[in-house]
């Protein structure tokens, strides 16, 4: 599929110690997104979304399978550009300010000073840091931080949103932020992976969910198809229940 | 390089959390205190007559100045750079940094520029204390003085490189570890084999010398004043700092290579 926004084709991961056997941590996952559709990853922990999504970046080289970001291969710089990424947590450079650390990131992804002058005030008043501007993230709460994370993952308004459990540390509006965002940008045509333990979240904004377990597939469909009969939390305990590892 | 200069000043602002400031604090006071000593026993050596003694006291404070703070400046440089890199690693700051359009070697190479540019800053410190001193005392500068500030920067440049590079494909402690006994060890090891009249002693001699950076027969700071010695040794001085240019280049090149294949965890 050439237009597809991510294409995933037989992912497959492991980790391997010097000396001990490996954890097969991916294993043969394909999955695609067209721009403007919404998708969840949703899956216990150690089930392999992380890994999955750590491929698309680039940053973790997959033994086989390919990961390809608007027909680019994930990690190439084309990739990047048209990507956007949060973290569970926003790991950061907590000795900046909030503008001043957008700027940094603006900066590095080709922004001009004249888009970030513009586009750096609306992003915090969106996401609700207007008054904490120019306070250092090292004084800001576990919520802020991510909020932060959260608008430096708009910035460049990509074109592929990757956000892996978003909502942790949130509070109901932050939660409902999050969830706003995310349909704002399905309006703008952007596609969006959303990797997610919140499954009244993934019922509300995602179009499609794919289910892992232990770095398999077990389930891919559309939401409203999984939940015409059932909640989703329902089909999810039935394929996953008791399989968590962490 | 545009990305790049942008990683460098957030380099440079990390590095200033580290409250280095602290230590360049302690290293000015030690440095006032010295000259403070020297000056008081410039002032006997004038009462007591020793003229030839009182004319070179004053260039043995500038070049001992700036020796004390060439070797403060080396370890501080080889500490930030075996530490700059695997810091943002752990702290994983580094995830949504290079989930931007920013390459490796860019990154790379904004790291190394950064702890440079801390390295020229903190040189500046003994430079204007000796041009302070040198004006004070009407001390003629030779061009061996200002060829050996080269040389310093081309020394912070190669162990920045070396360090960060190093960095980049193991652990700070085991990069730490080559530079002060590995490469050392090597390039003496090698020195000795290629004295040796076998072919092959001397190929694996030649390739251990190739392992570390060159060292300069002379220190030309330390030695500035002293023409007479130095004076046969330019060339060789400026061939050991290109050849440690070069060395640098290589070694930055290739593991920008390898860590452009390094995996990074979101578990840092």
């Amino acid at each position: 599929m050439a237009d597809a926004a991510l294409q995933v084709a037989g992912l497959t991961k492991s980790y391997r110690s010097w000396f001990g056997s490996g954890v097969l941590a991916v294993d043969d996952l394909s999955l695609q997104i067209a721009p403007g559709e919404t998708m969840a990853l949703v899956g216990p922990n150690g089930a392999g979304k992380t890994t999955t999504l750590l491929s698309i970046l680039g940053l973790l080289r997959p033994e086989r399978g390919e990961v390809r970001v608007f027909g680019e291969a994930a990690g190439s710089r084309a990739a990047r550009r048209r990507l956007g990424f949060l973290s569970e947590i926003f790991y950061t450079y907590r000795y900046r300010r909030a503008d001043d650390l957008l700027r940094f990131y603006g900066r590095l992804s080709g922004m001009s000073d004249a888009a970030l002058a513009a586009r750096v005030p609306a992003l915090l008043e969106r996401v609700g840091l207007a008054d904490a501007v120019t306070r250092r993230v090292t004084t800001y709460s576990k919520g802020m931080v991510q909020r932060l994370g959260l608008a430096q993952a708009l910035l460049h308004e990509p074109d592929l949103l990757v956000l892996d459990e978003p909502t942790t540390g949130l509070d109901p509006e932050g939660r409902r932020l999050v969830t706003d965002v995310v349909a704002e940008q399905k309006k703008r045509g952007a596609a969006i992976l959303l990797s997610s333990h919140i499954l009244t979240d993934v019922e509300r904004v995602c179009d499609r969910v794919v289910i892992l377990r232990r770095g398999k597939v077990v389930l891919a469909e559309r939401v409203a198809t999984v939940t015409a009969t059932r909640s989703l939390e329902d089909v999810y305990m039935d394929l996953v229940g008791g399989s968590s590892v962490g | 390089m545009a990305r790049a200069w942008i990683i460098a000043k957030n380099t440079l602002l990390e590095i200033r959390q580290r409250r280095l400031a602290y230590l360049v604090g302690v290293l000015s006071i030690l440095t006032v205190a010295s000259v403070w000593v020297s000056l008081s026993w410039l002032e006997r050596a004038q009462q007591a007559g020793e003229v030839d003694l009182a004319n070179r006291m004053p260039r043995t404070i500038i070049t001992q100045t700036i020796d004390f703070w060439n070797i403060a400046i080396e370890l501080i440089v080889l500490y930030l750079g075996v530490t700059v890199l695997s810091a943002e690693i752990k702290s994983r700051a580094i995830v949504p940094t290079l989930a931007r359009p920013v390459s490796r070697h860019e990154f790379l190479a904004g790291k190394i520029l950064g702890v440079v540019l801390v390295a020229v800053a903190l040189f500046a410190i003994p430079l204007a204390l000796s041009l302070l001193a040198a004006w004070w005392f009407t001390v003629d500068l030779s061009l061996v003085f200002w060829l050996g500030l080269l040389q310093a920067l081309v020394a912070y440049i190669a162990t920045a490189v070396i360090a960060v590079a190093l960095a980049a494909v193991s652990s700070p402690m085991t990069a730490g570890l080559i530079v002060i006994f590995g490469m050392p060890l090597a390039r003496d090891l090698g020195a000795w084999l290629t004295k040796l009249d076998q072919p092959l002693w001397a190929t694996v001699g030649f390739l251990l010398y190739c392992f570390a950076p060159a060292t300069s027969p002379h220190e030309l700071i330390h030695h500035s004043f002293d023409s007479s010695l130095i004076d046969p040794a330019y060339g060789v001085t400026t061939l050991v700092m290109l050849e440690n240019l070069g060395f640098a280049v290589l070694l930055f090149a290739l593991a920008a290579w390898a860590f452009d294949r390094r995996e990074i965890h979101a578990d840092g």
